[in-house]
């Protein structure tokens, strides 16, 4: 609890100190390099941009006057017509253009509906190509008046003030220029811009001061606007178009030539001591990365220090030291902390100004040994401790099952063998090769000796129940230890009774209860066909089937069978066709056709058999009686 | 039929626009700026993004029971309750309805975030927890060991997701978040190392931390059943330009270093793939018939050899392309699956599969049921039925049989031959009394 409300405190204390000095500058290296790229493009807006951010570094660039011919853009667009326009007179090289490109620009001036932004494209275009003023002055600005009323967003003022320092009408400019600075929105109050992100920030920032200046008046900016306009300028360093490069930094060199410029602090490159060096560099410039004049060296001091975890102040009003041959950079000497290990704040003044800096003090961490052993759960013996000496391992592979417990300690000391706390340290047990982990907190008591006890019965249901060789390791880790600790102990073989499963052992892990997988295949069982006798015996139980008519047949030929009674007459035919075409259809019946085909057959069959067979047997009979 | 055709592709277009609209709720108006790079690549790839601040009193998902949006992206951490119409439950509904959410918080986050977090099935860690590794931080860290590098083989597997070349180290500097291993649609896209622990960078850890080592998630999603898809990343920082741009040089342990961040790589992808531009799949067309057979058929007889096809699509680069992969798997069901098959990949994204219907008849469906991890979760099924034989279908020729065609055979032959002698045969006794 008493922790909490340090913290609290502390929260509060960084929320009322605002970081009134900058920290950190514009890396006009990277945007320069970006400028470069952006020649090399086709575009016509990033061509412009690029030499117009190049021309605000006076950096040499390469001849672009023949890719400016070559471009292709729309001469229709009075934008792009601006673009090309000012990009060649930038580059020295209006020669190049036919002078067909201002018919769009002189349009857009005879237009009765053109917007601000696209008269301040037309007039400067124009102007480029050296055709400017022809601009009435008093009924002009009227006219933009009229245009702001229907929209008076900052952009369209800053085209406003634009063309004001082209048509002479700075009074104007400086006129209206405190209210629209006023308009700029504030984002957690640190920085400021307008709407419209960084190229209307940049616009309006840039024609005001030129404006201010021109007319060597005083600045209209505030030493606090001033800061807030770098902070979001700083906020946006990360640009990497061309026109966000070129409005970044002429935006920058602006805010940086107003006198008194921001001031810029940073760390040079390490944020952190060690017991072998203990100075920390701070770069002291402004916003661009130059040097302060007006800045004298023994201003830049600081403030105090004190220690995060504890509040203990432990420096006040130390002086930084200047390096010799770099006027940027300070050096905070800070060899009276070393020793103690944590995150500092240091706050640093240069003139009226400061800010906080949260420094590390790192140290390294050793543990010298780690005590392990495996004792009963309810305490009946004490556990017998094995003792490992940092950076070995375990010899033999401890047992244990679910009715013990593990027991581990260690102190973590520090070069000068203090026992100290750190905020990780944590013991890890993972089945050797395997993915799952459990990890566990160890707690420091009075004499900061860590502690850890582990159930075993408990520490199942965290490894899924799976019995098994597991890797003990201990990680130790805070953000003031330049060494982290992760040192694997050795290896424990679990046993965690009869309901576990071993590791390896599929069917055993409880995770991934339905698998997005794909699902094994499963392939239809089908009835098995009923046993059949062997061919052979079913062949020789046909013939002896057929047996009997053949005998038939055989004893018949011997008696001497006649058929001498035959009437050849029509009835007989038919009677004995028809019954054997009976026979025959069964067969048929049998072999191929439908019940149904066969009864159609069937039909005038049986009734000629019948009839035929009727009349036949009529004059057998009566034929036997003349006979007889 | 071509004006049809031209229609449908003019709907397609329509519908294609229509999935673009995408609203960005934002703190302030500088994050658009800070993270201009990751908005122009969705701009450059057909998004319309509407930024709103996201505590503004006219904030709407809907007007007249239709969404004006399809994807919602929330980048503002600090917001405490958003404004206008849009709460947790909007923010739910817009889900069930189909809509799609990227939300990305840090270690100030509010109990907004917490609060959609758990309707989705994340929990996010409490606030000023941030994610701590002392052992993989970044050389930009401010101190507390916050901005870690994670590396690329922490990240899922799954390329429909993080797509296949994630080769470079991701900064990561945010909340953890905890996800239950037991919901198989909440997916852990990246994870952090198990050295890695969430808790506040400025207390001494006396709780257990709420995520420690591996189940530390640093950036969760999931698709639900409706294939809504949501993407949650415990750092806004992640997405930011400063993020895309940096260096990354590990301090301590293997030396894990790079020109540049993989961070780019990895927030277009997961962008493309929270958005709907990938791994979706439909079905084109289905066919099945018996084999021999030409025309489809809805009744099969028990044993039958059956060809079933069908056409796969996924979306790829905003067109639908035939999908590859080679595990579809068809299912032959009767409550029960009596048959389950993998595809064959024929060319052109058709699948076929042939079989032999199983001796049991009844009423069967075709089932395709092809959920797998990044895709959206393809289901198709025709029923069909699946008679007995017919009696003429039975076999004829049953060799063991033999003895009983035989004899009735012989017996009709025997009837026929018997008839004649029955009826003609003429008695040569008066000769022999004669004789």
């Amino acid at each position: 609890m008493k922790m909490f409300d340090k913290v609290s405190v502390l929260i509060l204390c960084a929320l009322s100190v605002s970081n009134a000095i900058l920290q950190g500058t514009v890396d006009i290296k990277r945007l320069q390099g970006i400028l470069e790229e952006g020649l090399k493009t086709n575009d016509v807006g990033s061509i412009y941009y690029s030499l117009r951010g190049l021309k605000q570094l006076n950096a040499k660039h390469s001849d672009v006057c023949q890719d400016l011919k070559n471009t292709k853009y729309d001469i229709n667009n009075v934008e792009q017509v601006f673009y090309v326009t000012n990009a060649a007179q930038l580059a020295g090289c209006q020669n190049f253009l036919t002078p067909d490109v201002l018919k769009a620009p002189s349009q857009t001036l005879d237009k009765k509906d053109a917007t601000v932004a696209e008269l301040y494209y037309a007039v400067y275009s124009l102007k480029a190509m050296g055709k400017g003023s022809i601009y009435d002055k008093e009924d002009a600005l009227k006219n933009l008046i009229q245009l702001l009323k229907k929209d008076d967003s900052a952009a369209n003022y800053g085209f406003v003030f634009a063309l004001c320092e082209h048509m002479g009408c700075g009074a104007w400019t400086a006129q209206h220029s405190e209210g629209i600075i006023l308009s700029a929105d504030e984002s957690d109050s640190k920085a400021l811009h307008f709407e419209g992100g960084l190229p209307v920030t940049s616009f309006l920032l840039t024609s005001i001061l030129r404006t201010f200046k021109s007319l060597k008046m005083a600045s209209p900016l505030s030493e606090e606007q001033r800061y807030k306009f770098a902070a979001y300028l700083l906020s946006r360093r990360s640009v990497n178009t061309p026109r966000g490069a070129a409005l970044l930094l002429e935006a920058a060199y602006a805010i940086a030539d107003e006198q008194p410029t921001p001031i810029s602090i940073a760390f040079k490159d390490r944020k952190y001591i060690t017991s072998e060096v203990d100075t920390i560099d701070f770069t002291v410039t402004d916003l661009i990365g130059r040097p302060i004049r007006s800045l004298k060296p023994e201003d830049v001091v600081a403030q105090s220090g004190t220690r995060l975890a504890d509040d203990v102040v432990v420096l006040s009003k130390q002086p930084l030291t200047q390096k010799p041959n770099e006027p940027t950079t300070f050096v905070l000497n800070l060899s009276k902390i070393k020793t103690q290990y944590g995150m500092y704040k240091i706050s640093l003044a240069a003139g009226t100004k400061s800010a906080n800096f949260n420094v590390a003090v790192l140290g390294e961490v050793q543990v010298s040994h780690i005590e392990i052993g495996i004792g009963d759960a309810d305490g009946t013996t004490s556990p017998k401790l094995t003792t490992i000496t940092y950076p070995n391992k375990l010899n033999e592979k401890l047992q244990a099952d679910h009715m013990q417990k593990i027991l581990l300690k260690y102190t973590v000391k520090d070069k000068w063998n203090k026992a100290v706390t750190v905020q990780q340290s944590f013991v890890r047990i993972a089945p050797v090769g395997g993915e799952d982990e459990a990890i566990f907190v160890a707690e420091p008591d009075n004499t900061k000796t860590y502690k850890v006890e582990l159930n075993v019965g408990t520490l199942s249901k965290h490894l899924n129940n799976l019995s098994g060789n597991y890797l003990v390791s201990v990680y130790l880790g805070d953000s003031a230890v330049s060494n982290p600790v992760h040192w694997d102990i050795g290896e424990i073989n679990f046993n965690f009774g009869k309901d576990a499963t071993a590791i390896g052992v599929s069917g055993g892990s409880t995770k991934g209860a339905v698998s997005r997988g794909p699902l094994p295949e499963i392939a239809h069982q089908f009835r098995v066909a009923e046993p059949r006798p062997a061919r052979l015996v079913s062949d020789v139980f046909a013939a002896a089937c057929a047996a009997p008519l053949l005998l038939l047949v055989v004893l018949w030929a011997r008696l001497g069978v006649n058929c001498r009674l035959f009437p050849f007459t029509p009835a007989a035919l038919i009677f004995h066709l028809g019954l054997g075409g009976s026979l025959s259809l069964y067969g048929l019946l049998w072999l191929k056709l439908s019940m149904f085909e066969t009864l159609r057959y069937m039909v005038p069959l049986a009734a000629a058999t019948f009839l035929s067979g009727h009349s036949l047997l009529r004059r057998l009979v009566s034929d036997k009686t003349k006979r007889v | 039929m071509k004006i049809y055709l031209i229609l449908g592709l003019f709907l397609c277009a329509t519908i294609a626009l229509a999935q673009q609209d995408t609203l960005v709720l934002v703190d302030n108006l500088n994050i658009k700026e800070t993270h201009s790079q990751f908005f122009k690549s969705l701009q450059e790839r057909g998004y319309t993004l509407t930024f709103k601040l996201a505590d503004d009193s006219n904030l709407v998902l809907s007007k007249y029971g239709e969404y004006l949006y399809k994807n919602l992206i929330v980048f503002s951490p600090t917001v405490v309750e958003f404004g206008g119409q849009i709460d947790t439950e909007a923010i739910t509904k817009f889900i069930d309805e189909g809509g799609n959410v990227l939300i990305a918080g840090n270690a100030a986050a509010s109990d907004v975030y917490r609060e959609i977090a758990s309707e989705n099935g994340f929990e996010m860690d409490e606030e000023s927890a941030a994610v701590i590794d002392h052992f993989n931080f970044d050389a930009s860290d401010d101190g507390d060991h916050t901005r870690i590098v994670v590396s690329p083989k922490n990240l899922i597997n799954a390329p429909a997701i993080i797509g296949t070349q994630n080769t470079n180290p991701v900064l990561f500097e945010g909340t953890g978040l905890i996800i239950d291993k037991e919901n198989t649609l909440v997916l852990p896209i990246l994870t952090a190392d198990s050295t890695a622990y969430s808790y506040n960078p400025k207390n001494q850890v006396k709780d257990y931390p709420h995520a420690v080592g591996r189940n530390t998630v640093l950036i969760a999603a999931l698709q639900a059943r409706n294939n809504a898809r949501i993407v949650f990343s415990g750092s806004l920082f992640f997405f930011s330009d400063e993020a895309f741009n940096s260096p990354v040089s590990k301090v301590h342990g293997e030396k894990l270093k790079s020109d540049v961040s993989g961070n780019k790589e990895l927030a277009t992808h997961l962008s493309a793939w929270v958005f709907g531009e990938r791994g979706r799949l439909r079905v084109r067309r289905v066919d099945h018939h018996r084999q021999g057979d030409n025309t489809s058929s809805n009744t099969y007889t028990i044993t039958d050899t059956v060809v079933y096809r069908i056409e796969i699509e996924e979306l790829k680069n905003g067109k639908w392309q035939p999908f590859e992969g080679n595990d579809v798997q068809l299912e032959f069901v009767r409550i029960d699956p009596f048959i389950r098959t993998t595809l064959q990949r024929k060319p052109n994204g058709v699948y076929e599969g042939i079989f032999k219907v199983p001796d049991v008849w009844g009423v069967y469906q075709f089932k395709v049921d092809y959920d797998r991890v990044g895709y959206t979760r393809l289901y198709h099924s025709t029923q069909v039925s699946v008679r007995p034989l017919q009696h003429t279908q039975y076999e004829r020729f049953i060799p063991s049989a033999y003895p009983y065609y035989v004899s009735a055979f012989s017996m009709m032959i025997g009837v026929y031959i018997f008839s004649f002698v029955f009826l003609y045969y003429k008695d040569d006794s008066p000769k022999s009394k004669s004789e």
